[in-house]
């Protein structure tokens, strides 16, 4: 354990923290069940932890040990139970005054065997091979350097064993950016021959799994390197070496929930067999682990199994089989009825299996397809998505609403999109009524998770102000208001979440921490809730953590999670009030909100406000700073044509500056209470009409007046965007509700440049309860003619 | 013998040809339209450009005959065609400069294409009936000439043959080049005119159709061809050409000079110290066949092989994370994969066709990145039949996209029949985005002609039409390519081997055949591609039979018959070390292990699996290494530059390699004297001992301080500056 730490530490020295995130990486990898670990923690603001937030049951922490610079990390101990579930943990980190990403820690069955190589080549060949017993977890690095570093185990193997492989590298995203670990593995005899090899697997994407049956008995070497040399940084594996059996698929891939179905195991190098599985009672994902290291995933449905090659279904149903042969297509006959909303939903990559799915329906005796669908989308998925880039292997799997024309017989056809068949080629179709659905997300618009936008951490006495995202799940019917209700919230939290409008996609919710309440940190649930109580609606909170980024945002691991974290923290030296704007934001201007922050008496430090969440059509400026020597600012907020009329709540944030300004990272936030923000019409707009003006003369801009409502009192007017050359000539003119029109009076220069102008408008300026509001309207045409004397 | 018969020949088969009968009244497209062929009206530069000149648009050398009828009659009427005054026709009067015209006088009033037009005009400009013959074919008669000394002229006859089986002399209306004036001339008119000793071809093109007929220019004076016993049919192929020439080929190489070719050509490294003292202790009369077999076997072979195909199918990952299937795991794989087939030695029929039948992931079945490394980006059906046709058959089909092959026989009608195998190539993002499936998806139209839309059925090229409906149609093309009976697929695979050993191909470059570019020797390009085939494609056995061929271990020293040979293969050639086959050299000579960015250390420069791509080696990109951003052989250079010599002398890759060998140094510490040291650099810098010369000139630099190592790095960096390292010979 001594020397991972140093490796650790020398290898953070070498690559700075990356500060948006507040945790860089986690060592070791993972740990055993029923054992205690010693796990380090390296990354940024990392002082005074006081809390590990597991997602999941089975680990606990305690005996934090900050290093040297307490910013950098600390170690603490794991003690993971002997009922521990096997495999991702995510965890997340409360301190004293934050609350850090999500990293994953891995938890397995075997015992953990570290590799300890400090240099590359101690045991890259068959002669030097590092021997490990059977049935354990080897925790070992690609050595960074410039050496490609192999590791390679010898185990000793009777005849008729079974010895297999699952790697976990890939799926560790010991990194949250880079890190590329896209390992290989290969099994040699002890002459150096190869008797198997994987790179990429079906199940697990970049991570390996390989199995063979030893022919005689003798020792067997497991060699792992990466598959192609990228310069290594915590390339760092799980390397699961035993006689477990890793089947590839599970046939049919689930069944009725509550029963206890019988399966095929495929793919086991020891041959096929037969086994029953008992599913619990909640429809949807099940994992299926045998003794192996990882899942196979099953589904859980309330409606039957369809098994192929039965070829006909009653509607709800799930159709379950195997493109054994390159090209096959499967059918299925069904009867539906005209209007009726079916979602079918195809399982077959989400699953594991090598297939490609595309699905299609005909009519029964037609050719045409009338539904065709080959992948999905993440938010088909009901998931987050980043920047549209994310992707992930269920997205194969295709999902699609099926409403039919007319009451009648339909088949509906599955085949594999590239021809691809094979024994282990499973897939289950699973067709059920379309119900409504609307998921709560809390992803930044930059598609990370940052704190300053997608934390929720609340000092003690204060308030933070979260953007929460909802997204309509696929077939999704309601389309009215809702309302957020959170659950799970701890004693002395409170949510003021505003009514959700139609069709809004993203509404500001606060959160209230009481001056007693406990600091701690929680998993909570936001969920959208119909205003219309006689509606159903499913709802559920979806976040996604993406590790292992790369460039063009195409990050190889993520974490979905179904449970929001909130940290309760300690009281922030100060707290913000957004004095209530007494003018509207009219469309095609601007407003200046007025910050107030209130300091306590041992902080003396500047403070950054700014709102975040602003409603679509309104930009904000980026931050303003308040001085440590003032209280006061103001914030601008401008309104293009075509902001939304209509009422938000709007919040003003406020943060300490130093640590990482766009995180959030290392600073103290709070929000102010809502203040009430209107999006109005303008009250006049202005028609100019197309003028002329020769250089060197005197003319006149005319300009029609249109009321949108009655301006209260009188409104000054100027033209701006005035050509190079050509001033508008005083007294500016002053208008009432009275008026019909505005003439401007304008000079040409003698050398203003001859020519058509466009893009001339009109900036109004009028008083509304006692603050100066300035719009902006119209756009005109100007020629500027060559003086006539010229000609 | 044979040759003066066919000269004796010649006037006879013209004097069968019926004389000029231009078919009456004056035809479009038979009489007008070679006009403005013959006249360069229509040519690439004047209104045969896309966008035509000065407001006028023909069809790029007539291939679009209906459009331009419309243009000369219908798009400005009276304008181009003034029927009323056929004289004032701005066509004549632009054409015969009367008027200004960017493109000058291009034949006068009165002229015989004067004549035509005006005729034409004056009979009302009329339109060919639907039935007018076309052109079927031309001929060139004589088609071989042999003239001994210079300056002998000899007229040449262009016949066209018509669809309805009538026949005309063209020679007016053809127009002429030569692939080496030096040695044969052309006029317009068809007369082709010797120059120095050598052998051309002469063409003539007429409608869509180029011909060629062979010259040869033999020297004057009494030749002897001397006693030369053949080694195999290379040797008797190559042999009886160079007699008909009267070329004398030069002698053998040393065991030396061709120990160090052998290497270089065959595995891409030059002999080391052991294995130049093992193969000269050699007493065996056959160890020259039996180096050539123990190099066939070296994995070295496969490695080189790997990167000659690597750049031919621009196997390169894209900088952006391979959106288009392009990621470096993608070039990875298919590099190893043809590294794979090349160790195993996999029949090339078999090789090729796994990769244009393929279907699957592109990490799974790596073969199939044939269509994401082609395209680079996104898939784009003509790109890639244009790159298949020159990688698998050396035909550059490209011109005929936008209009029939001017140099060649390709016609729109066969460039989008030969589009349409790839019209159905389906890409999408499997399990991860730098993992993509390649599939075909068989209800997909096929592709569409330029000029009217219509589509055109996959069609082999100068073939069939495939019965490929609802099936993939690459499975037909792979049959179709790989067939014992392709004579371009074998041939050019043929040559791109042969090539690999001369430094020249028989066609030359070996991806550009056509009608207009022949062979220098067409019974041997002929000869090795059958046996390639007959071989069931084994790529060894042919590199075993022109390795061992005496041509092959020829000097590259010329005697005076064959001074000025450079394609015909009478003595080897002197060629410039590719830029990976140098840098490993002297990571090799100095025993200083490869380093390159995003490689592991002590990989070579010939196993960097995108070459020069993401290796940013400032070496290999100097002395050229191809940046595979085409699949031409061209993109691989091997001309000398002053960067290059400048980089020798100066620049940080010798300097540094000389700076961490530990070569000289362990020879010192081995004891070993001066003299010795100085015979192991010469030995491993250019595979030879020194001189007596040059072993007393290397001594008096070290004598000084003979245990400094820095006295034997001048010597070696000597060595590796002098012409004799950086050339194979």
């Amino acid at each position: 354990m001594r020397k991972l730490v140093l490796l650790g530490v020398a290898a953070a020295g070498v690559v700075c923290a990356d500060p948006r995130y507040m945790i860089d990486y986690v060592l070791p990898r993972g740990g055993s069940q029923g054992t205690s670990v010693d796990v380090e923690f390296h990354g940024f603001a990392l002082e005074n932890p006081r809390q590990v937030l597991f997602y999941g049951p089975g680990i606990t922490a305690s005996d934090f040990r900050p290093y040297a610079r307490p910013g950098d990390g600390f170690k603490v101990r794991f003690q993971i139970a002997k009922d521990c579930p096997v495999g991702e943990h995510v965890l997340r980190v409360r301190t004293a005054t934050g609350l850090t990403d999500a990293v994953t820690f891995w938890v397995s069955r075997f015992p953990t065997i570290y590799e300890f190589e400090d240099k590359a080549g101690q045991n890259d060949t068959i002669d030097r091979a590092k021997p490990v017993p059977l049935n354990v977890t080897v925790e070992g690095q690609i050595l960074p350097g410039p050496d490609a570093d192999i590791d390679v185990y010898r185990v000793e193997v009777k005849e008729g064993q079974r010895v297999s492989v699952e790697v976990e590298s890939a799926r560790l995203g010991t990194l949250h950016y880079g890190g590329e670990n896209d390992l290989a593995v290969r099994i040699l005899d002890a002459n150096g021959k190869e008797l198997g090899r994987n790179d990429d697997s079906a199940l697990f994407v970049q991570d390996p799994v390989l199995g063979m049956v030893a022919r005689k008995t003798g020792s067997y070497f497991i060699e792992i390197k990466q598959q192609i040399f990228i310069p290594p940084r915590q390339a760092w594996y799980r390397a699961h070496i035993g006689t477990f059996s890793r089947p590839t698929a599970i046939f049919p891939a689930g069944g009725r929930s509550g029963t206890t179905i019988s399966v095929r195991l495929l793919g086991d190098p020891a041959g096929e067999r037969t086994e029953q599985i008992a599913l619990p009672g909640k429809a949807g994902k099940f994992e299926y682990f045998g003794d192996a290291p990882s899942p196979n995933v099953l589904r859980m449905s309330p409606y039957p199994n369809v098994v192929w090659p039965a070829d006909s279904a009653t509607l709800p149903a799930a159709l379950n089989g195997i493109l054994a042969r390159p090209g096959e297509v499967h059918q299925y006959r069904f009867h539906a009825k005209k209007d009726e909303e079916w979602k079918v939903q195809v399982f077959a990559r989400a699953l594991g299996a090598p297939v490609d799915p595309k699905v299609w329906i005909r009519a029964a005796g037609q050719d045409r397809h009338i539904l065709e669908a080959d992948d999905a989308r993440l938010q088909d998925l009901g998931l987050p998505s980043a920047r549209a880039t994310w992707y992930i292997k269920d997205q194969q799997d295709p999902v699609a609403i099926f409403k039919p024309g007319a009451d009648g017989e339909y088949i509906l056809g599955i085949e594999d999109a590239t021809g691809a068949g094979g024994p282990d080629h499973v897939y289950r179709v699973e067709i059920e009524p379309v119900h409504n659905a609307v998921y709560t997300h809390i992803t930044a618009p930059d598609g990370y998770q940052m704190p300053r936008l997608a934390g929720l951490i609340i000092p003690k006495g204060n308030r933070w102000t979260l953007d929460v995202q909802l997204a309509q799940g696929l077939g999704n019917n309601y389309k009215g208001e809702l309302e957020l209700e959170a659950r799970g919230l701890p004693k002395g939290v409170t949510m003021i979440a505003p009514r959700v409008p139609k069709g809004a996609a993203r509404v500001p919710v606060q959160f209230v921490a009481a001056p007693d309440a406990e600091e701690q940190a929680a998993l909570i649930e936001i969920l959208a809730r119909p205003v219309d109580k006689g509606v159903k609606l499913e709802s559920a909170s979806r976040q996604g953590f993406a590790f292992t980024n790369r460039g063009g945002e195409l990050p190889w691991h993520f974490v979905f999670v179904d449970q929001y974290a909130l940290a309760v923290v300690q009281p922030a030296p100060f707290r913000v009030r957004l004095s209530q704007p007494q003018a509207p934001l009219l469309q095609g201007s601007e407003l200046l909100l007025k910050a107030t922050v209130e300091r306590t008496e041992d902080f003396t430090g500047a403070i950054e406000i700014q709102t975040d969440w602003v409603p679509p059509g309104v930009s904000k400026e980026s931050t303003v700073t308040i001085p440590a020597d003032k209280t006061e600012a103001t914030f601008r907020l401008q309104a293009n044509d075509k902001a939304a009329p209509g009422t938000y709540k709007i919040a003003m944030n406020a943060s300490t500056t130093g640590g990482d300004g766009y995180s959030g990272i290392g600073r103290v936030r709070v929000s102010s209470e809502f203040a009430e923000l209107r999006v109005s019409q303008p009250y006049l707009s202005i028609e100019l009409l197309r003028s002329s003006v020769e250089q060197g003369k005197r003319g006149e801009i005319t300009g029609t007046l249109r009321f949108n409502r009655p301006l209260p009192g009188k409104a000054t007017i100027r033209l701006e965007q005035l050509p190079r050359g050509v001033k508008m000539l005083e007294p500016v003119p002053v208008i009432t509700a009275a008026d019909k029109e505005v003439v401007f009076h304008v000079e040409a220069d003698p050398d203003a440049l001859a020519g058509l102008y466009r893009g001339i408008t009109c900036e109004v300026e009028l008083k509304e309860e006692g603050q100066t509001v300035h719009s902006h309207t119209g756009s005109g045409i100007l020629r500027v003619d060559a003086a006539r004397s010229s000609l | 013998m044979r040759l003066s018969l066919i000269l004796a020949a010649a006037p006879l088969i013209a004097a069968t040809i019926p004389p000029p009968q231009p078919p009456k009244p004056v035809s479009f497209r038979l009489d007008v339209m070679p006009v403005f062929f013959r006249a360069g009206c229509n040519s690439g530069g004047c209104h045969g450009a896309a966008s035509g000149k000065d407001g006028f648009h023909l069809g790029l050398f007539g291939y679009d005959p209906a459009g331009d009828y419309y243009r000369l009659t219908k798009q400005m009427v009276g304008r181009r065609i003034d029927l009323a005054a056929p004289e004032q026709s701005l066509l004549l009067l632009k054409a015969t400069g009367a008027v200004p015209h960017s493109g000058g006088r291009r034949f006068k009033p009165g002229s015989e294409y004067y004549s035509t037009l005006l005729r034409w005009i004056q009979a009302g400009a009329p339109d060919d009936a639907a039935n007018v013959p076309t052109v079927s074919g031309i001929s060139l008669v004589p088609d071989k000439v042999v003239f001994s000394g210079k300056d002998k002229r000899r007229p040449l006859q262009v016949i066209a043959r018509y669809s309805d089986g009538t026949t005309r002399v063209v020679n007016n209306l053809a127009l002429y080049l030569t692939n080496n004036q030096g040695t044969a001339d052309i006029d317009d008119q068809g007369v082709v005119t010797g120059g120095k000793r050598g052998d051309t071809f002469v063409f003539a093109r007429f409608a869509k159709y180029t011909v060629g007929a062979e010259v040869i220019v033999l020297p004057n004076g009494k030749f002897k061809w001397p006693k030369l016993k053949a080694d195999n049919y290379v040797d008797e192929l190559v042999y009886a050409k160079l007699q008909k020439l009267r070329i004398v080929p030069s002698g053998p190489a040393t065991d030396e000079q061709f120990l160090r070719r052998a290497c270089l050509d065959l595995i891409g490294l030059p002999p080391t110290g052991e294995e130049y003292k093992s193969f000269m202790a050699d007493r065996a009369p056959n160890k020259r066949a039996k180096l050539i077999d123990a190099l066939l076997e070296r994995d070295e072979y496969a490695d080189l092989w790997a990167t000659n195909w690597a750049e031919w199918l621009k196997i390169r990952s894209d900088s952006n994370n391979g959106a288009f299937g392009t990621d470096r795991k993608a070039a990875y794989a298919y590099y190893q994969w043809i590294r794979e087939q090349m160790k195993r030695n996999t029949p090339l029929d078999q090789f090729v066709r796994a990769q244009v039948a393929g279907t699957g992931s592109n990490l799974r079945n790596p073969p199939v990145n044939l269509y994401t490394m082609l395209p680079q980006g996104p898939f784009d059906p003509k790109g890639v039949a244009q790159d298949f046709s020159q990688v698998f058959t050396g035909v550059r089909v490209q011109c005929a996209q936008c209009h029939n092959h001017p140099f060649d026989r390709w016609t729109q009608e066969d460039y989008y029949g030969f589009v349409s195998f790839f019209t159905g190539v389906k890409r999408k993002v499997a399990s991860e985005a730098r993992e993509m499936y390649v599939y075909d998806d068989p209800n997909a139209p096929p592709a569409k002609h330029l000029l009217d839309g219509h589509p055109v059925p996959a069609r082999f090229l100068g073939g069939d039409a495939p019965d490929v409906q609802g099936k993939d149609p690459r499975a037909a093309l792979a049959d179709w390519l790989t067939s014992k009976d392709n004579a371009l697929f074998r041939q050019n695979l043929a040559d791109r081997i042969w090539t690999q050993f001369f430094g020249r191909g028989i066609v030359d470059p070996v991806d550009d055949v056509r009608i207009s570019n022949p062979p220098s020797n067409r019974e041997l390009l002929e000869e090795l591609g059958r046996r390639l085939a007959d071989y069931g494609y084994d790529a060894r056995r042919l590199v075993r039979d022109i390795c061992n061929s005496q041509v092959y271990q020829a000097s590259v020293a010329a005697n005076d018959s064959n001074r000025d040979d450079d394609s015909q293969f009478s003595h080897q050639r002197l060629r410039r070390l590719r830029a990976d086959v140098m840098l490993d050299a002297l990571s090799q000579i100095t025993e200083t292990p490869g380093e390159f960015s995003e490689s592991p250390r002590g990989v070579r420069a010939m196993q960097l699996y995108e070459g020069l791509y993401r290796s940013d080696n400032y070496f290999l990109k100097t002395f050229g290494a191809s940046a595979r951003d085409s699949v031409s052989t061209s993109e691989t250079r091997i001309e000398p530059t002053l960067a290059q010599a400048l980089h020798m002398v100066n620049g940080n890759t010798l300097e540094g390699k000389l700076a961490r060998s530990q070569v000289v140094p362990a020879m010192l510490k081995a004891g070993k004297k001066p003299s010795e040291i100085i015979d192991d650099l010469f030995v491993r810098a250019l595979g030879r001992k020194p001189s007596e010369a040059e072993a007393k000139k290397m001594l008096s630099l070290v004598s000084a301080s003979p245990g400094d190592k820095s006295g034997y790095d001048d010597v070696l960096w000597a060595l590796v500056n002098s012409t004799e390292f950086e050339f194979n010979h």
